[in-house]
C-alpha cells in the first residue's frame, strides 16, 4: 500500500524509519501522522480482527476502538519503542476483552486460546489441493506452532507482531517457526494413510 | 561464529516474502536441500487464498477521527504537565516548580500592593473604596501598641472627614447616601477616638485638633446637603463641639495634675533636709528601723511626719533601750 505522507514530516537522525517519525509526530498531536500509520497498520489489524470475529459490523467496531484506544495511550506516552509491538498488544487485549463479553465465564487461560479462527477456511474456501491439504495437516501441530504459521503465512504478520500477540520474544517465535516449517515438511512428504 | 537454522531460515523468509515466490530466489539460495524444502513449504503457505471480506478502511478511519477529535486529550492538557508549563504553554521556557511559586508569590504581592496604592485615594462609593477601607482594617488589626492604634484612628476619622469634605465638594445630590455614610463614619469614629483618648496628653491634643478641623470643615459640607444628610452633618457638628470640649476639659485636668505632681516631686526633697533628723536619725526610729532611703521618700513632707509617725531623738531612743532590761528584770 502506498502511504501517503503526512504534513510537517521531516528527516530525523534520532528516528529509524518513517514509523517511528509518524508515532512521534502522532504523539505530539498531529492527526494526519496518525492517518497515515492507521493506513499502514490497517489491512494488518483488521486481517487479525476480521479472521476472529466472524461478525463484519463487530469487527469495523473493533479496529476502531483498536485504533482510538491507540491514539489516545499515544498522547500520555513520551516514547513508544516498537509500534507494530504496540498495536497488536492493543488488538490482542480487545479482541480477549470482546471473546470475555461473549462468554463471561469463560478463564483468561481458555479465552486466549481462542484468539483462532472463529471460522474454518478449508470449509469456507474453494481451495486447490496442495492449499487445503496443507491447511489439514497444520492441525496436526502442536498449538503455538499452528499459531505461529498462521499468523506469519496466512495473515502476513512480522516476528515482532505475532511476539505481541502470543507474548512471546521474536526469537521464540524464530524457533517456533523454524520447528513448525519442519514437521510440515515432514508431514506434507508423508503420503496419507487413507 | 555460525548462525543459528532459525535464524538462517528466516532470513530467507523475509527475502522470499520481499520477492514474492520461491522461483524467484531459487538462484539466490545456499546449497542446501533443507532450506529449499522448508521455503517451498513457506511459499505454499504464503499463497493459500482466503475469502474473508476486508474491512472498510475509509469507514473505520471515519469513526476513528470522528473519536479522536471529541474524546481524546490534547497533547497541551497532559495530565503529568506542571502548573508552569500548563500556564506558559505558548512558549518554550521550563520554569521549576519551586522558581514559579516563587514569581506567584511576588505577582501577588505586587497586586495586593498596587491595589492598596490605588485604593488610597478612593472615595465612597467607588469600585477601590472597600480595598482602602480594609486595608484600613488590616492597618489596626496589625497594631498591637493601644495608643497607636488610637493615633491610626484618629488620622482615619481625619481622612473621613476629608473624604465627606470631596465628596460634597465634586458630587452631585444624588449621591446623598454616600455622603450620610461618610459623614455617620466620621461622628462614630470621632466618638471612638475621644473615649479612648481621655487619660492621654498627646492624643487628647490630636482629638482636639481633629474636632477643630470639623468644626472648620462641617459647616460648609452643611451648607451644600439638604434632608437627611444635612441632619446628620448637624449631629456630626455638635458630636465634634462635644468631643472638643471634652478633651480640651480632660486637657487641662491632665496638665493641672501634671503641675501639682511636679511641684510634689519638687519640695519632697526639703522634707528630707529637716535640721534634727539626718538619715540616720530616722533609720534608728519607729517600727521601721531597717528602712532604707526608699522608706525616706515615703516619708514626704516635714508636716506629713508630724502627723504620722513621730521620730524620737537619738538620746531618747537611747534611754529606751537602756531601760528595757530593767522592766524584765522587774518582771
Amino acid at each position: 500500500m502506498k502511504i501517503r505522507p503526512a504534513k510537517n514530516l521531516k528527516s530525523n537522525a534520532g528516528l529509524d524509519n518513517y514509523t517511528d517519525q509518524l508515532v512521534s509526530l502522532a504523539s505530539a498531536g498531529d492527526q494526519k501522522a496518525y492517518e497515515s500509520l492507521y493506513r499502514e497498520f490497517f489491512p494488518k489489524i483488521s486481517r487479525f480482527v476480521n479472521y476472529r470475529v466472524s461478525h463484519r459490523e463487530t469487527a469495523e467496531d473493533l479496529v476502531a476502538e483498536i485504533f482510538v484506544k491507540a491514539w489516545q495511550s499515544l498522547q500520555g506516552s513520551s516514547e513508544v519503542s516498537s509500534f507494530p509491538k504496540w498495536i497488536f498488544t492493543i488488538a490482542r487485549n480487545r479482541v480477549i476483552d470482546h471473546y470475555r463479553t461473549k462468554r463471561p465465564t469463560a478463564d483468561l487461560f481458555e479465552l486466549e486460546n481462542l484468539l483462532e479462527y472463529e471460522d474454518n477456511i478449508v470449509n469456507t474456501i474453494d481451495l486447490d489441493i496442495a492449499s487445503r491439504q496443507f491447511l489439514e495437516i497444520l492441525d496436526e501441530l502442536p498449538s503455538d506452532q499452528q499459531q505461529v504459521i498462521r499468523l506469519k503465512f496466512l495473515e502476513d504478520l512480522a516476528n515482532e507482531e505475532i511476539a505481541a500477540i502470543i507474548d512471546k520474544t521474536p526469537g521464540t517465535i524464530r524457533v517456533i517457526q523454524h520447528r513448525a516449517i519442519g514437521a510440515l515438511k515432514k508431514l506434507l512428504k508423508t503420503p496419507p494413510n487413507n | 561464529m555460525s548462525k543459528k537454522p532459525e535464524d538462517i531460515l528466516d532470513e530467507y523468509l523475509a527475502l522470499l516474502h520481499k520477492e514474492g515466490s520461491f522461483s524467484a530466489i531459487k538462484n539466490q539460495l545456499p546449497q542446501s536441500r533443507a532450506l529449499a524444502e522448508q521455503l517451498s513449504v513457506a511459499d505454499l503457505a504464503w499463497h493459500i487464498p482466503t475469502n474473508k471480506p476486508v474491512l472498510d478502511q475509509t469507514a473505520v478511519w471515519n469513526r476513528v477521527a470522528q473519536q479522536i477529535k471529541t474524546n481524546s486529550p490534547q497533547p497541551q492538557a497532559a495530565p503529568l504537565a506542571s502548573p508552569a508549563s500548563r500556564l506558559l504553554s505558548g512558549f518554550s521556557l521550563h520554569i521549576p516548580k519551586t522558581a514559579f511559586a516563587g514569581i506567584m508569590a511576588v505577582m501577588m504581592l505586587w497586586m495586593v500592593n498596587s491595589a492598596a496604592v490605588a485604593a488610597s485615594n478612593s472615595l465612597p462609593g467607588q469600585t477601590l473604596y472597600p480595598v482602602k477601607r480594609t486595608v484600613e482594617r488590616i492597618q489596626l488589626t496589625l497594631t498591637l501598641d493601644d495608643v497607636k492604634k488610637t493615633e491610626i484612628r484618629i488620622k482615619h476619622a481625619e481622612t473621613r472627614l476629608n473624604e465627606a469634605k470631596t465628596i460634597v465638594d465634586t458630587s452631585s445630590s444624588t449621591n446623598e447616601k454616600i455622603i450620610e455614610q461618610a459623614l455617620n463614619d466620621l461622628k462614630s469614629a470621632t466618638t471612638q477616638v475621644a473615649d479612648e483618648s481621655s487619660d492621654n496628653t498627646d492624643l487628647l491634643q490630636k482629638v482636639v485638633e481633629l474636632t477643630d478641623k470639623q468644626e472648620n470643615l462641617l459647616p460648609a459640607i452643611q451648607d451644600k446637603v439638604t434632608g437627611d444628610a444635612k441632619k446628620i452633618a448637624d449631629e456630626a457638628l455638635s458630636t465634634a463641639k462635644e468631643t472638643k470640649t471634652t478633651a480640651e476639659k480632660n486637657l487641662e485636668e491632665l496638665k493641672n495634675q501634671d503641675i501639682q505632681s511636679d511641684d510634689t516631686a519638687t519640695t519632697t526633697p526639703d522634707s528630707l533636709e529637716h535640721p534634727s533628723s539626718t538619715p540616720s536619725q530616722i533609720k534608728g526610729g519607729g517600727e521601721d528601723a531597717t528602712s532604707t532611703d526608699d522608706t525616706i521618700w515615703k516619708l514626704g513632707s516635714p508636716s506629713e511626719t508630724s502627723t504620722g509617725i513621730e521620730i524620737p531623738p537619738t538620746e531618747q531612743l537611747d534611754n529606751e533601750e537602756t531601760t528595757t532590761p530593767q522592766i524584765l528584770e522587774l518582771k
